[in-house]
């Protein structure tokens, strides 16, 4: 049977090339489309899951720093330190800050570590694996010896409690890095993934002013959604761009509303594609039916049931759904996809059984092989 | 041992209803050759097609070797065919495509005797005499070997039971003749052989004749 089915799709290969380029792109398509809503829908759950108060509010990720660009170059990242201090100054933060590469003096100790506030973990609902969290005192110091560090999950192996990172911090805790943190920033929030995170706690605010490092001003605290307008005064103030901010409330919202709106045309245009799709695998399957029912026939004469008729006559069919499938896996990086495709080549193969099976069984067999001939 | 009992075969034709079988009842023990004969539109074919298991009949019972056959499920009565009974008909519904050997490999696709399959096929195609013929596509045959391709087909997969429907109905007479040493030969080996034809030659070479008129033996 196997040699058969080799013999069918090489003597139709050009046929079956074709199908497998027509099936990949409406696939490609759809695999998009589910993958854009699934993103969204994923956000809407990741921020569902806090309990996190409507009043704190995120700087959104459309922000541009000058005219130069976002983050253009050390120029604008100064500019942004001031306005975190700024913002630190005047309003309760929480959050993380990244130690970057504009820290030039200490770029080889610190690259890669993040400041972080006394609720970030709580907020977050980060889990330990291992260890502990910061403890109260351990905030606000005023020097980086001592400073302890709790590392993501997928560190463990390399490190252990107790061992000195890089000669300085000593690891006192390891977070579950299978979670992710959503942050509120409007239409560009996304989960952020906790792999290779090293945390240590925030210092004074003085002290960080003096040493150049950026404060945590992920999430910014306030009764008044228009006290945050002394923010953008002062950015303008700098010669930057205002930020627009938002709530975990206003994300949803936002979200929620780009949901609807990305939904209805992409459910559309994937439904269209998605029948059409279907029609190409079921039409391929009864054009095969067609071009060879003689010989189909013959072979029912010869003991062959109609369920090894289909099995035959849709080889090709998954066939073509296994490499779409394949080929959708390495574009998407999903398994989402591959399970759509092989779901509308049993549908195919499905709706195609009524066709073929009437097709072949209408008149007695003798007579029908003389009629195709 | 083939058996019908009262078979009517009914067709909607027109307004009314034809009787292509009409209460048809006989037995054929195994190793008999038979002929069904009858004018055109007697019953023949459809006679043959009911015992081949490629139709129904509308009433009565049909069995092989003591087994009942008529009212059997789709894909019983495809392995019941597939394992009982040989064909071969007028026009040798032999796929043109296929070479002599990929032809008679047909029904061991589906079979499950335990049989070495190319030994099987090369086995028949000597006692057909078409073993310098394996490797030859189907096209490039001539009708006698066409003919005696779709008889190692009918036989390749050791059926108790070869029908055939005209078989000889488009060569010539040398051929006809050596088909019909053939089914001769297999009637003798224990085979269970019906030929439905209307050529009297044919039929006298027969150990026995079954008439068919209206749908009715006579």
């Amino acid at each position: 049977m196997l040699k058969i089915i080799i013999s069918d799709i090489r003597q139709e290969l050009k046929f079956y090339i074709l199908l497998i380029i027509q099936s990949l792109l409406a696939f490609i398509v759809i695999g998009a489309v589910s993958i854009t809503i699934g993103e969204y829908q994923r956000c809407d759950t990741a921020i569902k899951e806090y309990d996190i108060s409507d009043n704190y509010y995120g700087k959104s990720l459309t922000e541009v720093y000058t005219e130069h660009g976002r983050g253009g170059g050390a120029e604008e990242w100064l500019m942004k330190m001031q306005v975190d201090n700024f913002i630190a100054e005047n309003f309760h933060t929480e959050g993380y800050s990244f130690i970057n590469t504009y820290d030039v003096d200490r770029e080889n100790e610190l690259e890669g570590v993040e400041f972080v506030t006394k609720n970030f973990f709580e907020l977050f609902e980060l889990k330990l694996l291992e260890g502990r969290f910061f403890t109260e005192e351990e905030y606000g110091t005023s020097t980086l010896k001592n400073t302890p560090m709790i590392m993501s999950g997928d560190y463990l192996g390399e490190y252990k409690l107790g061992d000195m990172y890089k000669g300085k911090y000593e690891i006192v805790g390891f977070i579950d890095q299978n979670s992710s943190m959503m942050l509120p920033g409007g239409e560009g929030s996304r989960p952020l993934p906790l792999y290779n995170e090293k945390y240590i706690p925030v210092k004074s605010l003085s002290f960080m002013k003096e040493n150049g490092f950026d404060y945590p001003t992920t999430l910014i605290y306030t009764e008044d959604k228009a006290e945050l307008r002394k923010i953008n005064e002062y950015a303008e103030k700098l010669g930057m761009y205002p930020y627009l901010f938002a709530s975990y409330a206003e994300t949803k919202a936002i979200i929620d509303g780009t949901i609807n709106q990305v939904n209805i045309p992409m459910f559309i245009v994937s439904f269209i594609i998605s029948v059409m799709a279907l029609l190409c695998l079921i039409q391929a399957m009864l054009e095969f039916v067609r071009n060879n029912a003689e010989e189909l026939l013959i072979h029912m004469m010869c003991g062959a049931t109609l369920s090894d008729i289909i099995l035959r006559v849709g080889a090709g069919t998954v066939l073509t759904a296994f490499i779409s499938a394949v080929t959708a896996m390495i574009i998407f990086r999903t398994a989402g996809a591959a399970l759509l495709i092989s779901l509308a080549a049993v549908i195919a193969m499905i709706f195609s059984l009524v066709p073929i099976a009437a097709r072949l069984k209408l008149k007695p067999l003798i007579a029908a092989v003389k009629e195709e001939k | 041992m083939l058996k019908v009992s009262n078979l009517v075969k009914i067709y909607p034709s027109g307004e009314g209803k034809l009787r292509a079988l009409d209460g048809v009842s006989f037995e054929i023990t195994d190793g008999e050759l038979v002929a069904v004969t009858g004018r055109s539109g007697s019953g023949k074919s459809t006679l043959l097609n009911i015992m081949g298991l490629l139709d129904k009949p509308t009433e009565g019972e049909y069995y092989i070797n003591d087994k009942k056959a008529s009212g059997l499920p789709l894909r019983e009565q495809a392995k019941l065919r597939n394992a009982e009974i040989g064909f071969v008909v007028q026009d040798f519904a032999l796929v043109e495509k296929y070479t002599v050997k990929q032809n008679v490999n047909i029904p061991l696709i589906y079979s499950k005797k335990q049989l070495d399959k190319e030994r099987a096929i090369r086995e028949v195609l000597r006692r057909v005499g078409l073993s310098d013929k394996i490797n030859t596509p189907v096209y490039k045959l001539s009708g006698g070997q066409k003919q005696r391709t779709a008889i190692a087909r009918a036989v390749v997969n050791d059926p108790s039971v070869i029908l055939a429907d005209e078989p000889t109905g488009a060569l010539d007479s040398v051929n006809a003749n050596g088909i019909m040493t053939l089914f001769e030969s297999l009637s003798r080996a224990g085979k269970t052989v019906v030929i439905v034809t209307h050529d009297m030659n044919i039929a006298a070479r027969c150990s026995r004749r079954i008439e068919l008129s209206d749908g009715k033996i006579i």
